[in-house]
């Protein structure tokens, strides 16, 4: 190590706590110039934590940072921007209705006569995404683009100020292959500039595919620093739980598929900006199958999900949950015949991050089964308790706001709650977006377990690796219709990828 | 993180308290002898801290009106026009009325929440229907309130000679003073069970939790099969029937009947109380209490230490302003982000307390 030169940033016993809890503890780290550092840990490990304190979000409770062999403090997130470094957080930070150039070259606007200069922040814009070949109109509302292009967005926020250090939280989670593909272009294309790029995920397959040098962090602790070409998956998982990595338990359970739960017929579904999104769609779901529906973002996932799940009016066609037409039925009445949606957007749609475990435990079926005045509390204590033990939550403590508990973690509770005994039809939308290996298998046994209870399952996905992992026969979406449907066998990533662009449609 | 919230608390207050003694000061009087005065007038005597209950107790019922819609994520601007037309519909219930009191006095409360809660109801309606603003809406809607209310006392409600009022209400619909000589009535405690009514339905009810998701996130509230316009509708009508008890148990306890300068602003000193309690309701007594005392002590301010009473309405505007620093400033400050979360949301207005 004392041969290199000085690393771009080194932290030496970065320790933070929240109250009683250690999130970080005494973390050394070092990027070097040219190097993609990745950080792997299972949720809850402090990886977030550890990043906001490098970008001065937080400030740590003891330990130094060094820039350029300098001892350096960031009190806030623009000394750290002025120190050279850039972030992508986990959640992006859009101003939805603001324009692509006016989102990045917010606060930074260039002005003539003190007025904003439109062209030329648009320029400048249209500048650095043709650098790095993003394929954005500057001029283009940000609400109007899909998740790959908003983070593009975020990158070029970040890049434009040329940091010499990129942080990236989980940029992958919610990118089709495709997508990513595209971002690891950006971050080698860094790397070879002589940045230096922190890269968190809990896909072990990206670590080793983009990363050089890999820190595992476990209860926020350091518990191992190893270069990529000198380790595999299997050692990586390992260190990150802390015991023999178990192998993904891919036993599929052989349910003969029964009876139809789930049909919609020639459904057609308007998006907000009152275009047709979904045209004439149509699918079944029988009893103990999962479908996964494969897909680049965008085309028309989103209405479909909404139009069942009664969110959404349908202009034509019809939908039946079992033998009941619910085509006009409210959300609640869906509910009641058993339908569950594990929501795409945890933080805004699927819990409400300011209530308590208890609480949020109850929301959609606040009213089932019940005519009572009285909230069942006790209901929501018990499913909680039944969420945590069954997914091993570590720091349960009922009366914690959502909001204290890492991503993952929120995410267990979410599937806790709609994957049950009441469960007939579940629409889980990327269940396992942002959660670690071990969480994900958790959250994939307890889908397998709905599906031999004979619920049907029906998997939406841009992480086709996944849709692989629990599926019986594909989907493909394509411009609000059905490209084609796949046997699990039939279903490589060149068939997928020729029918998610479209050509077959 | 303890020491942080308790700061952000007193903070406020603190602040207040200073910024009243510059602007005594700046009215050229003794800010020590000012301040006790106020506190002589508020608290000094069993007499004097009856009426600060007396003076509170409007006020309460008004600010859990506009407490409950804060938890909803509404804005309601209007319980002052929602207080006016329940004391108004109070007033003619009760001279209309000839009922034993058992009856006649239930009855005129109710027509008093009846009446807020159409007024509240309005205003929900316009937002549930073609997506108005409360804020705007219920602001005109006071104007509305007010004129409406005036045009009634002198013309067709007119029930006095000497000022355009209505007719006295029966004594069966009186409150009677419960300590002698002040005009503190079981309204009072009558509010302050409502706000622990109030506070356990928002936290135990079903139709509070309901009330509550919306007031976090419109698209979660949607999630969990929640029929949005109507909520939005019945929290306006249930903040409209708070500020109307408000409006009735002034005219049942104090004036015994109905004139349009019944209210020195209750509906709006109701918003700092209600901001400055985070929207939970017991907090809100406290709020009410202190909000009610200084209105109570400007009087003996004014006659003792020559400061003008309206010194309290520039006190109550401090109170919004540091509430508001407080929410959007000082928070993030002594909280900083969360780590995992920095979502951009819809900031709601109250505190998750229930
Ligand atoms: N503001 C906070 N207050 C209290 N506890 C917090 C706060 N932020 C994070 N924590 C806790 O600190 C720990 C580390 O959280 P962090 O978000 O850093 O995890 P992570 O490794 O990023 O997890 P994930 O993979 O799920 O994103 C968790 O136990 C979390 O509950
Ligand atoms: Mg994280």
């Amino acid at each position: 190590m004392s041969s290199d030169p000085a690393p771009l940033l080194r932290c030496r016993q970065i320790t933070k706590r929240f109250g009683a809890l250690v999130a970080n503890d005494a973390i050394d780290f070092d990027v070097r110039a040219g190097e993609v550092h990745a950080i792997v840990g299972e949720n809850g490990a402090g990886k977030s934590t550890f990043m906001n304190v490098l970008y001065g979000v937080l400030q740590s409770d003891a330990g130094v940072i060094e820039r350029d062999g300098l001892p350096i403090r960031f009190a806030n997130c623009a000394e750290a921007i002025r120190a050279g470094i850039g972030m992508v957080f986990q959640h992006y930070l859009l101003v939805e209705r603001f324009s692509v150039a006016e989102n990045v070259m917010l606060n930074r606007e260039r002005t003539r006569s003190g007025f904003v200069d439109r062209e030329a922040d648009e320029g400048i814009v249209a500048d650095i995404a043709a650098r790095y070949r993003f394929n954005l109109d500057p001029r283009a509302a940000v609400e109007t683009l899909g998740v790959g292009a908003r983070q593009q967005v975020e990158l070029l926020k970040v890049l434009e100020r040329e940091p010499q250090i990129v942080i990236l939280d989980e940029p992958t989670a919610s990118l089709s292959p495709f997508e990513i593909d595209g971002l690891f272009d950006v971050v080698r294309r860094l790397r070879s500039q002589g940045r230096g790029v922190i890269f968190i995920t809990h896909k072990l397959k990206e670590v080793m595919a983009i990363a050089d040098r890999v820190t595992v962090l476990r209860r926020g602790k350091v518990v191992g620093r190893v270069q990529t070409h000198a380790t595999n998956e299997s050692e990586l998982a390992a260190m990150m739980v802390g015991r023999a990595h178990v192998a993904a338990d891919d036993s599929r359970p052989q349910t003969p598929a029964r009876n139809v739960v789930l049909r919609a017929t020639g459904v057609t579904v308007k998006s907000d900006s009152g275009r047709s999104a979904i045209s004439e769609l149509s699918l079944v779901l029988r009893s103990g199958e999962v479908v996964g529906v494969a897909g680049v973002e965008g085309n028309g996932q989103t209405e479909l999900v909404e139009a069942l799940y009664g969110l959404r009016p349908c202009d034509a066609g019809s939908i039946a949950l079992s033998d009941a037409d619910v085509t006009s039925a409210p959300t609640t009445e869906r509910r009641r015949r058993g339908l569950r949606y594990i929501a795409a957007d945890r933080q805004r749609e699927g819990l409400v991050l300011d209530f308590d475990a208890v609480e949020n435990m109850l929301l959609g079926d606040q009213r089932l089964g019940t005519n009572a005045v009285a909230l069942n509390l006790a209901q929501g204590q018990r499913r909680a308790d039944e969420v945590a033990s069954v997914f091993d939550i570590a720091r349960y403590d009922r009366k914690a706001a959502m909001r204290t508990y890492s991503g993952g973690t929120q995410q267990k509770f979410l599937v806790g709650r709609e994957a049950n005994d009441e469960t007939r039809v579940v629409i889980a939308f990327a269940p396992t977006r942002g959660v670690d290996i071990g969480a994900a298998q958790a959250i994939y046994r307890r889908l397998r377990d709905l599906q031999t209870r004979g619920a049907g399952i029906l998997l939406f996905s841009y992480d086709l690796d996944e849709i692989r992992a629990l599926a019986d026969r594909i989907l493909v979406m394509s411009g609000g219709r059905i490209a084609g449907e796949l046997s699990l066998e039939a279903a490589d990533d060149t068939t997928l990828g020729r029918l998610m662009g479209g050509s077959a449609a | 993180m303890k020491a942080g919230r308790v700061l952000a608390a007193v903070g406020p207050l603190v602040g207040v308290l200073v910024a009243s003694v510059l602007v005594i000061l700046v009215a050229k009087a003794n800010p020590m002898a000012a301040l006790g005065a106020l506190v002589q007038g508020s608290f000094g005597s069993v007499q004097s801290v009856a009426e600060t209950f007396a003076q509170s107790t409007v006020l309460l019922f008004a600010a859990l009106g506009v407490a409950v819609a804060f938890r909803a994520g509404l804005f309601n601007i209007g319980a002052e026009g929602q207080l006016v037309v329940g004391a108004l519909c109070a007033a003619v219930a009760g001279a209309a009325l000839h009922l034993p009191k058992a009856l006649e006095v239930p009855i005129c409360f109710a027509a008093g929440a009846l009446g807020g809660a159409v007024f509240g109801l309005l205003a929900g309606w316009l937002k549930a229907r073609f997506g108005a603003s409360e804020v705007i809406t219920t602001i005109m809607l006071n104007y509305v309130a007010y004129l409406g209310a005036n045009y009634l006392v002198a013309g067709p409600l007119r029930g006095s000679v000497s000022a355009p009022e209505t007719a006295q209400i029966v004594p069966a619909a009186m409150l009677h003073p419960i300590v002698p000589l002040t005009r503190l009535t079981a309204a009072f405690p009558f509010a302050i069970v409502v706000a622990a009514c109030v506070w356990w339905w928002l936290g135990r009810t079903i139709a509070g939790y309901e009330l509550r998701i919306l007031g976090r996130s419109e698209r979660a509230a949607r999630y969990a099969g929640i029929h949005v316009p109507a909520v939005i509708m019945r929290t306006m009508a249930l903040s409209g029937a708070l500020a109307g008890l408000g409006g009735a148990s002034d005219v049942l306890g104090m004036l015994h009947r109905f004139n349009a300068e019944l209210s020195p602003g209750y509906g709006f000193t109701a918003i700092a109380a209600a901001l400055l309690a985070g929207s939970n309701p017991l907090l809100a007594i406290i709020t009410s209490v202190f909000f009610g005392a200084l209105q109570n002590g400007a009087l003996s301010m004014q006659a003792i230490a020559g400061v003008p009473k309206d010194l309290i309405s520039v006190i109550v505007g401090l109170v919004i302003v540091y509430v508001a620093i407080n929410r959007f400033g000082m928070r993030a400050a002594l909280h900083g982000p969360p780590s995992d979360d920095l979502v951009t949301r819809d900031e709601p207005l109250a505190e998750a307390t229930t």
